[in-house]
């Protein structure tokens, strides 16, 4: 069974999503959840965001993989779980909106997740997602250049990204650019490329690649580059005519 | 030894001030905003650092375009 990140070092996750609270505020707004609604925030850390949500009336839970950052927060068992990406310990059409920040660019098999998201949400419910996103519509041939371990290896592009969310069912209702959050972030964006072992090599200087060809320090920044990193806010509904029709 | 310089680029190469061959040692070079480690040629006495031409026009510059280009 794979965990949260899918791999053992899932450290995107132990800092706070780059555009925090005003974000998730706006993406709220947008979204228009009726209120007192109950809301699954899908990796939530350290439970800023559902402790927010709890702050503006909605029912709001949360899960994690991480044990580690769970236990640094006072653990409450009704709104808090472990769990990963596949298996969401609740009951099917239970949540009226789903929230997963920065949380698809770290998933493989995002399909699997979207199915196990479309299950637990009510018919017409929302899923509420940002994240990290290519803005190179040729993503793949860079994407190969990078390690398995890399937290940038299944970032997707807008178009990949709408594609899988509307094949798991859903209608998407709101696609906005947000890539200026990333401005400033000069620390998170090199703990994400440049983390040690990130590339599955603990040495930054002499890297190789998957493919055990040698690649340097230029050559992998050259991709990262190429990658043209950029940071969306969306927002799709459950579309149960597409699934049950 | 990294693969974009070889020992031959820094051969008979000295710090003018202290007189000292150069050694391969890290350093974070910063463009734009993004920093990064690179292996470079530096004086072990004063910490100057000598990019050979062969990395300035090439790879090195290969990646100011890239990021001018975000």
């Amino acid at each position: 069974m794979q965990i949260l990140g899918e791999r053992k070092g899932c450290f995107i996750g132990n800092q706070p999503h780059p555009g925090n609270l005003t974000l998730t505020k706006h993406c709220l707004e947008l979204s228009q959840i009726p209120g007192r609604a109950r809301i699954l925030d899908i990796g939530c850390g350290c439970g800023q965001t559902v402790q927010f949500l709890r702050d503006v009336k909605f029912k709001s839970f949360g899960i994690d993989a991480n044990l580690e950052k769970l236990k640094s927060i006072i653990i409450d068992e009704n709104v808090y779980s472990m769990a990963n990406w596949f298996f969401i310990p609740t009951c099917s059409n239970c949540f009226e909106a789903v929230f997963a920040e920065c949380t698809f660019s770290m998933i493989n098999a995002l399909d699997i997740h979207l199915s196990e998201i479309y299950r637990v949400l009510r018919s017409n419910g929302k899923l509420v997602f940002h994240g990290l996103y290519s803005r190179n519509d040729d993503l793949n041939s860079w994407l190969k250049n990078i390690g398995d371990d890399c937290s940038l290896k299944h970032i997707r592009n807008q178009q990949q990204l709408v594609t899988e969310v509307q094949k798991a069912g859903f209608k998407l209702q709101f696609w906005e650019d947000q890539s200026q959050v990333l401005k400033n972030k000069e620390k998170y964006l090199n703990n994400l490329c440049w983390n040690p072992s990130l590339f599955g090599v603990p040495n930054k200087i002499n890297l190789v690649n998957q493919n055990g060809s040698e690649m340097d320090i230029f050559d992998y920044f050259l991709t990262i580059s190429k990658i043209k990193l950029g940071y969306y806010i969306a927002i799709a509904i459950k579309n149960d005519e597409v699934i049950d029709g | 030894m990294s693969k974009y310089l070889k020992p031959e680029d820094m051969e008979g190469w000295i710090c003018s001030k202290c007189k000292l061959p150069l050694v391969m040692k890290p350093a974070k070079i910063e463009y734009l905003g993004n920093a990064f480690p690179v292996d470079v040629p530096m004086c072990p006495s004063c910490g100057q650092i000598f990019i050979p031409e062969k990395l300035a026009i090439g790879k090195m510059a290969e990646v100011e375009q890239a990021l001018e280009d975000k």
